[in-house]
């Protein structure tokens, strides 16, 4: 497979004035991966993490301390302004012109990016009227803008940070469709979240991204599926919940009546404990992955 | 970036044609009110040199050219010595912050970075909005005078307008490229305003402070209000040559300067 983003031993270190001096903050510490044609990739870490750091160095707002990041090939900082033709971003949180109408954002974009018929497409499909100012939108309008933006040019690469915060499900629905249909066509998308429903519902492959540093790349379905499961045992008589506290289980919450088990790897041990128990209920899930995210912060 | 350079002028219209009528308004004053100062003036002359002369030196002006037996020192005196200057810095700082610094503040910056134009031209374009706008300001508040002066019957020499404006492009433009270089550096618009603000406020003490004592007398160089002769333009139809020089080459440097340096830094908004 050819890669789209090649990320190679990327440092981004910041200095602060601090109360003892000049601090340098790491906001980003030598972290390597690809992402190739075709996929969409899901970088996920809580705020602070330093996702949009990256994102911004992809973008060449800010230059790396140190290693280096390809798009399609070509070195970010030198290539910056042609790879801004083959690329469609969507800020974290889009801040447009507030006295410029929908329609006069689409036009100045289309001016320096050339004209496109699919913005009247998207605004059509996102139900979105581009006669008002900025202004006068209500957030899901202004996110809906950005992404009539970021996506009218048919990018071959769409990089987007929390590309459905403040839409309503059903037009979550309408993203993610129209996200189906782009990589249907091989188009690359790299996505920025912490919503984790949504990572596990379009991205074939997530980051996960801890204090600058990268602390696993998987498949979504590796994670979910090989990795964790939970195990909610509900009991009839009275239990200890010190005997299931063992090796492979990670977490124990407590139920009423029972409890819920996170394991890791083989659970015969615990079905094997649990039958010398008698059950009220029992349920065996894979772990959301929320619980594995929750996982990557708690031991790594 | 012809797009960009009509963009931002767009955005700042309303600006740029209040400051205009602004000044177009104090030009229509000074235009009516000239008649009546040129009956009187044996009688303001008598009570100008009634005055000590520190006053007029305290506001960089020269008792010498306050003379009311023509239109042109007239409205050097009243106009182009102090209400002038500050209308087009307040005008060009407020014009210059609100680009780079003023983008990343409000966030607007990522949406032009994110498409295929350079830094340079971004920066260029920007420049060449500002430049565009003084030019226009130069030309409504200055060559109001043609159409007021016929309106009220006030002679006028046109040359002498073509001068005074020539330095007041030369003066804004100066200022309006410290203004760029700072946008460049800060991200926040206040900080780039306040800090030019202090720089040309510094400039005019320094020219005052310069004509009171002699041992300090060499320290009115650092000054463009030293420069800003408009007793020498609007009477004398004449530009200092090395007026012309400092404020080109305080423009071009402070312009480059702003180019690299915003090519160069980390850009969060």
């Amino acid at each position: 497979m050819t890669n789209i983003i090649e990320i190679t031993d990327l440092k981004k270190y910041f200095s602060s004035l601090g109360t003892r001096g000049r601090d340098l903050i790491k906001a980003v510490d030598g972290i390597s991966f690809q992402v190739e044609k075709g996929e969409v990739f899901g970088f996920l870490g809580p705020n602070g993490a330093g996702k949009t750091t990256v994102i911004r160095c992809f973008m060449d707002f800010i230059r790396p301390t140190a290693g280096n990041i390809k798009i399609f090939g070509d070195d970010a900082h030198q290539e910056s302004v042609s790879l801004n033709k083959r690329i469609g971003y969507l800020p974290g949180n889009v801040q447009l012109y507030d006295k410029w109408t929908g329609q006069e954002h689409i036009d100045f974009i289309e001016r320096l990016k050339g004209r496109t018929r699919d913005a009247k497409d998207l605004i059509k499909r996102f139900d979105f009227d581009p006669h008002r100012k900025f202004k006068h939108y209500s957030s899901g309008n202004k996110q809906k803008l950005g992404l009539i933006l970021a996506l009218m040019h048919q990018p071959e690469l769409i990089i987007m940070d929390e590309p459905t915060l403040g839409l309503d499900p059903l037009l979550q629905n309408e993203i993610y469709d129209i996200f189906d249909e782009m990589q249907e066509r091989g188009h690359t998308i790299f996505v920025s979240s912490h919503n984790l429903p949504e990572v596990q519902r379009i991205c074939d492959r997530v980051g996960i991204i801890k204090e600058g540093k990268l602390v696993g790349i998987e498949t979504v379905s590796a994670l979910g599926e090989k990795r964790l499961r939970r195990i909610t045992a509900r009991f009839d008589a009275k239990f200890e919940k010190e005997d299931f506290r063992f090796d492979g289980v990670e977490r124990i919450e407590d139920l009423s009546d029972g409890l819920i088990l996170t394991v890791r790897g083989d659970i015969n041990p615990i079905v094997k404990k649990l039958a010398g128990h008698k059950l009220l209920d029992l349920e065996i899930s894979h772990a959301t992955l929320e619980d594995v995210f929750l996982e990557f912060y708690k031991g790594k | 970036m012809l797009s960009l350079i009509w963009r931002t002028i767009k955005d700042r219209k309303v600006s740029l044609v209040a400051y205009s009528l602004g000044a177009l308004i104090f030009m229509e004053m000074y235009v009516a009110m000239f008649p009546f100062f040129a009956e009187k003036q044996e009688e303001f002359d008598k009570l100008l040199q009634a005055y000590p002369k520190e006053v007029f030196q305290a506001m960089g002006m020269d008792l010498a050219d306050f003379t009311l037996s023509n239109f042109e020192s007239f409205l050097g005196v009243e106009h182009f010595s102090l209400v002038w200057p500050i209308m087009v810095i307040i005008f060009v700082i407020a014009f210059g912050g609100a680009q780079i610094a003023g983008e990343i503040e409000k966030g607007t910056i990522e949406t032009i970075l994110a498409q295929p134009i350079s830094r340079l031209k971004i920066f260029l374009g920007k420049y060449l909005a500002g430049v565009a706008s003084i030019v226009a300001f130069c030309v409504v508040s200055i060559f109001a005078v043609i159409p007021l002066a016929a309106l009220h019957g006030v002679e006028y020499r046109l040359e002498n307008y073509w001068t005074m404006s020539i330095l007041g492009f030369l003066f804004a433009l100066a200022i309006f490229s410290l203004s760029m270089l700072a946008a460049s550096i800060f991200s926040e618009k206040g900080k780039s305003n306040f800090t030019v603000g202090g720089i040309i406020i510094l400039m005019y003490v320094i020219n005052v402070i310069s004509s009171f004592k002699e041992s300090l007398k060499d320290l009115r160089y650092l000054s463009f209000f030293y420069y800003y002769d408009y007793s020498m333009a609007i009477i004398d139809n004449k530009i200092d040559g090395l007026t012309i020089w400092v404020f080109l080459g305080v423009s071009v440097v402070a312009a480059i300067l702003g180019a690299l340096w915003f090519m160069r830094r980390d850009i969060a908004a």
